[in-house]
């Protein structure tokens, strides 16, 4: 198993790192863009082992040195980007990076990750994290070469679509560079822009590339050529190696490794939770014309794998829409299916992909981005925005053209597409007339590929994710169909569990689609942790770390959103107002009384009073005094539960393997 | 900056008025000092015209006897921090303009900083020492500054832009013994604060002087407007050393 | 010569009105200033924030003619 980098295999140089130890490459930059002065300081190891690195150390750096009243584009926002603990010690779906901010989309700790092979690359040049303050008076790139650490000019490349810069970074750089960029959308301020790796790998949630944008920092190179140490090399080797034999025949791997998560669509489809034209309905008729099969047969080229995984679930294909250049991409996995695909009703897969192509070259989120097309097509539908908004053009269901002339205008903030640049949040406030009803998000970030309304726990995931609307923290589809949908009550409890162990893997850099899909206990994916770092830490504590990150963010939210948190926590009233119109599940729905108790037993399960504020009990018992007395100043604080704070906060849940 | 459509249909009745320059409030910047019973009605009124940015500064919280004159707060937001709240409220009152909310007091040090890069200081501050400190920074920065005040049943206001004008300091420089708690009721603050915002339109629309060096005062007890004319003042400590073309010695 | 004081706010009690609800008559010596005036009622000048006469602002030094009315503003200060 080849991977890129470090280049033991061909013979070439490679060094073990002096400063490596337990996994971590051993140093930090800190790169003030406003002055270009780049620092280097040992990696903090003591940050890393109580928050775990990754999400965690972004989540602590952003509560501890943004000003709450920083502006997510201003220059006093950080932009963070690390690797992890286990990013790059050749465990399988081991190579994510992760990049954090203040997300300009929900005014909060925004983080996102990507896999690929920056995430090593940066290791094996010998850092762990990258800190980004200021805003830099030109475009620029930064440049790592191992040691040569630089600012380099990028104005060269501003203005270029991603998937046309990578290529020429690599030409003019060197092909073995990883490379992430932003797109026009990015540096034109569109709020859910994201950051692109390896022709299609992308960091897309909470606009982490719009932040890089406002910071003129165009691309990010790296060629690392160092070694990792880690803890107990030959203990590592034995364990990872008996979970590679053993699930290498797992049901799931076959159908991960032919069509990735493409075949999803399907799936939610026969289940009737796929979103249909905005979340309108759950039922796609053209469903199978957009599948994961259909990609295979018509788009297919070749399987793309990311650093040391044989999963390969990336599929790099290419689209043909008549009219149009031939393009070629990674993709469309299961969101972007969903989210451009039947949210937009798209019925054919050439189109999907041509949108999913479109959009990763102007550097846009396909999930945030499907999400504002739909919104955009539904207010067209119902006539709160005409022709006369659109430069003479329509915004019709289905349409490729009609889409891709509306992204456009967001890139370029022409006209309407100035309101559509904010997300479907700010858009729907200036629009207004009832339209806030289908801005499907949540604390300004679009909702993921899946239709709550007959989903209770998806729902309140949507609802109680730190980020927004997004399906990642809690993934509770299969909760549902295995607890019950009609079911509300119960739900809280494993959305909590589910949003401390999920997040986990952001923590340590590791992909869930191979480590929470194939029937991998806890036990061994720490087991796995501890053989890197050395922590010798338990399930219990990981999970009591998790829970620690869960309520710091929340407390960061509150300081700087300055209101109840239950305030932030409701869907669009489409969750409750509007019942599935047709298909399998038509006439099922939740009610806003439902919306209340789910919300009421999930701050019960929680410990934080029914205003969604955490009380000092809770934060306490996580040691976060600090941030109790913070709230507590803003008249946040929760008020003490009569009963107490439950023990211990979730209960432990397997969900099947779907 | 161009307009919208949905501007061009938002404004609609104030684009029909003689004069109007839409596309010149979008571009204004405002610092509305104070977000209470003057303040908080002036900054609604700059909100609905569609001045394009609003700095909104108040360092209190919510008080229940705030609700009898300040129209941004309701019961349910009493102890509650003003300066985010009033933000949320105008930003709902339109959304196409760009409000940015400062929970801070207004002093010496910071005066400059919270007026920087504005076009216009309006008045929504509830103590003369505080005014002072604003007019000071009006003077350094030479950003003009539209003073007003209430009391009972008299309320008062003028356009300072010294050295043009005069400054408030020239009128009234020291402390004025008033008391602590004064006595305001709502009606005569919208009165005030709704001059305010309608001088501060006609200026950031014309670039001209509404009503240079004159008082303009409401007598709610005999329903009389009087207008004061004043000059500045030589030996005034904070305008006095300016020539009046507004070069400084 | 006569002149007469108008005040609003906490000033008009202390005027002591006579004319009507806000206006003082005085029957004063030529030439005097508001100053003297003020000490003549026994009205402290602290608590007089502006005066003016016939719309223009006027100082403690101020001398009114015959038949003019001086208006003293107390204290404004709200908001």
């Amino acid at each position: 198993m080849t991977a890129k980098g470090a280049k033991g295999a061909t013979g070439a140089k490679m060094a073990k790192r002096s400063t490596s130890s337990g996994g971590l490459a051993g140093t930090t930059l800190r790169i003030d863009l406003t002055t270009g002065r780049i620092k280097r300081e040992p990696t903090d190891t003591k940050l890393m082992r109580e928050w775990f690195g990754g999400r965690g150390v972004v989540a602590k750096i952003l509560y501890d040195e943004v000003p709450r009243d920083a502006d997510p584009f201003g220059p006093e926002n950080l932009f963070i980007m690390t690797a992890g603990v286990m990013s790059g010690c050749f465990i399988p779906a081991g190579a994510k990076i992760e990049f954090g901010s203040i997300s300009p989309m929900t005014n909060g700790h925004g983080d996102s990750n990507m896999g690929g092979h920056l995430g090593p690359a940066l290791k094996f040049a010998g850092y762990d994290t990258v800190i980004f303050s200021g805003i830099s008076p030109k475009p620029v790139y930064l440049f790592i070469d191992d040691d040569t650490v630089e600012l380099r000019d990028a104005s060269k490349y501003w203005g270029m679509g991603s998937l046309d810069c990578e290529p020429l970074m690599k030409k003019d750089l060197g092909e073995d560079f990883e490379i992430a960029t932003i797109g026009p959308a990015a540096e034109n301020g569109v709020r859910f822009s994201c950051i692109t790796h390896d022709f299609g790998r992308q960091a897309g949630r909470t606009g982490q590339g719009a932040v890089m944008g406002s910071k003129k920092l165009k691309a990010v190179a790296v060629r690392g050529t160092g070694g990792i140490v880690v803890h107990d090399l030959d203990k590592l080797t034995e364990h990872v190696t008996a979970i590679i034999k053993r699930t290498q025949t797992h049901p799931n791997m076959a159908p991960w490794q032919k069509y990735g998560t493409s075949f999803f669509v399907g799936w939610s489809n026969k289940n009737a939770v796929l979103p249909t034209r905005n979340f309108q309905t759950t039922y796609f008729e053209d469903a199978e014309a957009i599948d994961g099969p259909e990609l295979v047969e018509k788009c297919f080229i070749s399987h793309k794998a990311c650093s040391g995984c044989w999963m390969n679930c990336g599929k790099y294909v290419k689209a043909e829409v008549p009219g149009k250049e031939k393009v070629f991409l990674e993709g469309p996995e299961y969101e972007t299916g969903a989210l451009c695909g039947s949210n937009l009703g798209m019925k054919d897969i050439n189109h999907v992909a041509y949108l999913n192509w479109l959009m990763d070259n102007v550097g846009m989120d396909t999930m945030s981005g499907g999400g504002v097309v739909a919104f955009g097509m539904e207010c067209f539908q119902r006539g709160l925005i005409g022709t006369g908004d659109l430069e003479g053009h329509t915004l019709k269901w289905g349409s490729v053209e009609d889409a891709e002339h509306f992204v456009d205008m967001i890139v370029h903030r022409r006209g309407i597409g100035e309101y559509f640049a904010g997300g479907t949040k700010r858009a729907a406030e200036k629009i207004g007339r009832g339209s806030e009803k289908f801005a499907m998000q949540v604390k300004g970030m679009e909702m993921s590929g899946y239709d709550g309304r007959y989903a209770p726990g998806m729902m309140l995931s949507y609802m109680t994710c730190d980020i927004g609307a997004h399906h990642n923290r809690s993934w509770t589809i299969t909760v549902d169909m295995a607890e019950g949908q009609d079911k509300v009550e119960g739900r809280a409890k494993v959305v909590v569990y589910l949003q401390h162990i999920r997040p986990l893997f952001d923590c340590w850099c590791i992909c869930r689609l191979f480590w929470g899909e194939l029937d991998i206990e806890p036990e061994e994916i720490v087991q796995t942790l501890n053989d890197i770092t050395g922590w010798n830490i338990d399930t219990a504590e990981a999970l009591k770390t998790s829970e620690k990150m869960w309520n710091l963010v929340r407390c960061h939210y509150l300081e700087r959103n300055r209101a109840d948190g239950r305030t932030f926590d409701y869907p669009p009233a489409r969750a409750w107002e509007d019942k599935i119109p047709s298909g399998p599940n038509a006439g099922k729905g939740l009610t806003k009384d439902q919306i209340e108790t789910m919300l009421n037993e999930y701050y019960a399960c929680r410990g934080w009073d029914a205003k969604g504020n955490p009380t000092r009990e809770v934060l306490h018992d996580l040691k976060l005094d600090f941030a109790a007395d913070a709230i507590e100043k803003l008249g946040l604080l929760g008020t003490p539960l009569p009963n107490g704070i439950p023990a211990v906060r979730g209960e432990r849940y397997k969900p099947k393997a779907f | 900056m161009p307009i919208s459509r949905f501007e061009t249909e938002r404004y609609q009745r104030q684009l029909m008025v003689d004069g109007w320059d839409q596309e010149r409030l979008k571009r204004a910047r405002v610092l509305v000092a104070g977000a209470g019973g003057l303040g908080g009605l002036s900054a609604t009124y700059l909100a609905e015209a569609g001045v394009g940015y609003l700095r909104i500064c108040d360092s209190d919280k919510v008080e229940l006897s705030n609700l009898n004159r300040q129209i941004l707060y309701t019961a349910p937001d009493i102890g509650k921090p003003k300066a985010m709240l009033a933000a949320k409220r105008l930003y709902a009152q339109n959304p196409e303009i760009e409000i940015d909310a400062v929970q801070d007091t207004l002093t010496e040090t910071n005066a400059g900083e919270l007026a920087a890069g504005c076009d216009l200081i309006v008045d929504g501050l509830d103590n003369h020492a505080g005014r002072l400190v604003l007019n000071k920074a009006s003077f350094d920065l030479n950003i003009p500054y539209i003073y007003g005040a209430i009391n009972e049943w008299l309320g008062q206001l003028s356009f300072f832009n010294p050295p043009k004008t005069a400054c408030l300091a020239c009128l009234m420089p020291g402390d004025l013994n008033a008391p602590e708690r004064t006595p305001v009721f709502g009606a005569l603050a919208a009165v005030v604060g709704s001059l305010q915002a309608t001088m501060a339109l006609k200026y950031l629309m014309t670039g001209e002087i509404p009503d240079a060096n004159v008082l303009l005062i409401f007598r709610a007890d005999t329903m009389a407007f009087e207008k004061v004319t004043f000059e500045r003042r030589p030996g005034c400590e904070v305008c006095g050393k300016a020539a009046p073309s507004g070069t400084r010695r | 010569m006569t002149v007469f004081l108008k005040a609003g706010g906490n000033l008009r009690a202390m005027i002591k009105p006579d004319v009507d609800h806000y206006t003082r008559k005085l029957e004063i010596e030529g030439g005097k200033s508001i100053g003297e005036i003020l000490e003549h009622i026994s009205l402290n000048p602290a608590y007089v924030a502006l005066m003016y006469v016939d719309g223009a602002m006027k100082d403690l030094s101020y001398k009114p003619a015959d038949g003019e009315t001086i208006t003293l503003q107390p204290p404004v200060s709200g908001g």
